[in-house]
């Protein structure tokens, strides 16, 4: 196969909107360790975060026509309504249930020889985004992380780490600035695959 | 005015965190903002680079059979071959076998007794419930993203709405999406109307008046409202709003109190 990975996911939409069970199935097999790993880190329970990727693909198959290609990529589509979903899973979740902040570096890596997502460009991709997390000061990654994978508002993530309100605000807007410029000269590159 | 504060809202948005009281104001920003609308475009790239940070996990190989089986009517793939296509020919009674299945499901039924019935109807009763909620949910979340679609739409365009008699403080911009056909018009300085009037926007098009929606405003006389899809409009050359009886008129007959073009 010689098309770009961001063209056979449109071309996969486009057979899903023609009710093709089976380009549902390859989309599922080319995204779902992604989406899947998203989930996990997000809840914190296998099960649950199994529930939630099912309700996304099931979202793909009826809501595909909702996919916009001039907003960016499938698989960017697929990360906003997979987050989303397990966030409002965790905001629904009694206080004492709710799963605790794992860093980077405690999340389990991937089971060796998994081939969740084989394309070059895609690696190339995380593997930018890595580094470029990994050179966020450490206070700004950590509010980062608060908010992005447990959903925590300004005032819930300055409870959270004892910090004064308006210092959170600073940092998570600086984490996201510098995450900018660290990775815009590949948004530049290939902006409809980022 | 762009500010920090702007700044960390668009944050939060770019995180899919809920603004709360702060979301009309920041809507309302974000229109005429270039910065800022520029600055959430890079929030959100920037926030789905967090999601790199959780490594790919490989799910249960039953989550896809589940979802699979759950699809409903799907048309058959083109491309089946030749060994596979046998196999689904050979298929052909497995029909058979789940009809009986079903007779003999349906024995089992008849003879249960009235509480299985009863969990039954508890079940149905909740499937509505939660359908009813998804598809309340579903609506609204479409509704956002039609309105963020005409909003961050590489073609829209914007014009200024300036007041005229009786309302001449009235000021007003709306963002016209051509290729979606829709508009986002934001409103300030607008004046409460009696029980009985409300506002109607129209898009002028080939000189015509076509009608784009009745809206109220708030207590402060401020309104944010998205257009229904205009099919019937190929260029939107002025838009214009005028006081018109509670539901809206095929043609303007009430006082013009916003209009641009």
């Amino acid at each position: 196969m010689n098309s770009r990975p961001a063209d056979l996911d449109r071309a996969l939409i486009t057979r899903i909107e023609g009710r093709e069970a089976d380009a549902l199935s390859e989309l599922y097999d080319r995204h779902s360790g992604r989406l899947m790993g998203l989930c996990q880190r997000i809840l914190g329970d296998t099960g649950e975060a199994e529930e939630v990727l099912q309700e996304v693909f099931l979202w793909v198959w009826r809501s595909s026509a909702t996919f916009d290609g001039s907003r960016g990529s499938v698989l960017a589509w697929l990360l906003v309504g997979t987050r989303s979903r397990a966030i409002d899973r965790v905001r629904t979740r009694r206080p004492a249930v709710r799963a605790g902040l794992r860093s980077v570096e405690t999340v389990p890596d991937t089971p060796s020889g998994e081939d969740v997502e084989a394309d070059s460009v895609s690696r190339e991709w995380e593997g930018l985004c890595r580094s470029a997390i990994a050179e966020l000061p450490e206070n700004q990654r950590r509010a980062l992380e608060l908010a992005y994978f447990d959903g925590l508002t300004h005032q819930e993530i300055a409870e959270r780490t004892g910090t004064p309100l308006g210092t959170v605000k600073t940092r998570v807007r600086l984490g996201l600035m510098k995450l900018r410029d660290l990775i815009r000269p590949y948004v530049q590159r290939s902006p409809t695959d980022a | 005015m762009h500010s920090e504060r702007f700044e960390e809202l668009a944050a939060l948005q770019a995180l899919g965190i809920p603004l709360g009281a702060d979301a009309e104001e920041f809507a309302r920003h974000l229109a005429g903002c270039e910065v800022c609308e520029a600055l959430l475009v890079d929030f959100r790239v920037s926030a789905a680079a967090l999601a790199t940070s959780a490594p790919p996990v490989r799910a249960s190989p039953a989550v896809r059979e589940r979802l699979l089986r759950s699809l409903g009517p799907s048309v058959a793939t083109p491309h089946l071959d030749g060994a596979r296509a046998r196999f689904v020919r050979r298929s052909s009674w497995a029909p058979r076998v789940f009809a009986a299945a079903a007779v003999l499901l349906l024995l089992v039924l008849v003879t249960d007794d009235a509480r299985i019935r009863r969990e039954r109807e508890d079940l149905r009763s909740q499937r509505a419930d939660v359908s009813d909620r998804l598809s309340t949910a579903e609506r609204s979340l479409a509704r956002r993203d039609l309105q963020a679609r005409v909003l961050e739409s590489d073609d829209v365009r914007m014009l200024f709405l300036g007041g005229k008699d009786p309302q001449p403080q009235a000021r007003a911009k709306v963002f016209w999406s051509a290729k979606a056909r829709r508009g986002v018009l934001v409103a300030a300085n607008l004046q409460p109307l009696q029980a009985g009037r409300q506002y109607e926007l129209w898009v002028f098009s080939a000189g015509k008046p076509v009608p784009a929606g009745v809206f109220d405003v708030d207590p402060a006389g401020r309104v944010l409202v998205e257009s229904p899809e205009m099919s019937a409009v190929d260029s939107a050359e002025k838009f214009a709003v005028t006081v018109e009886p509670r539901g809206g008129v095929p043609a303007p007959t009430g006082p013009i109190v916003l209009v641009g073009s």
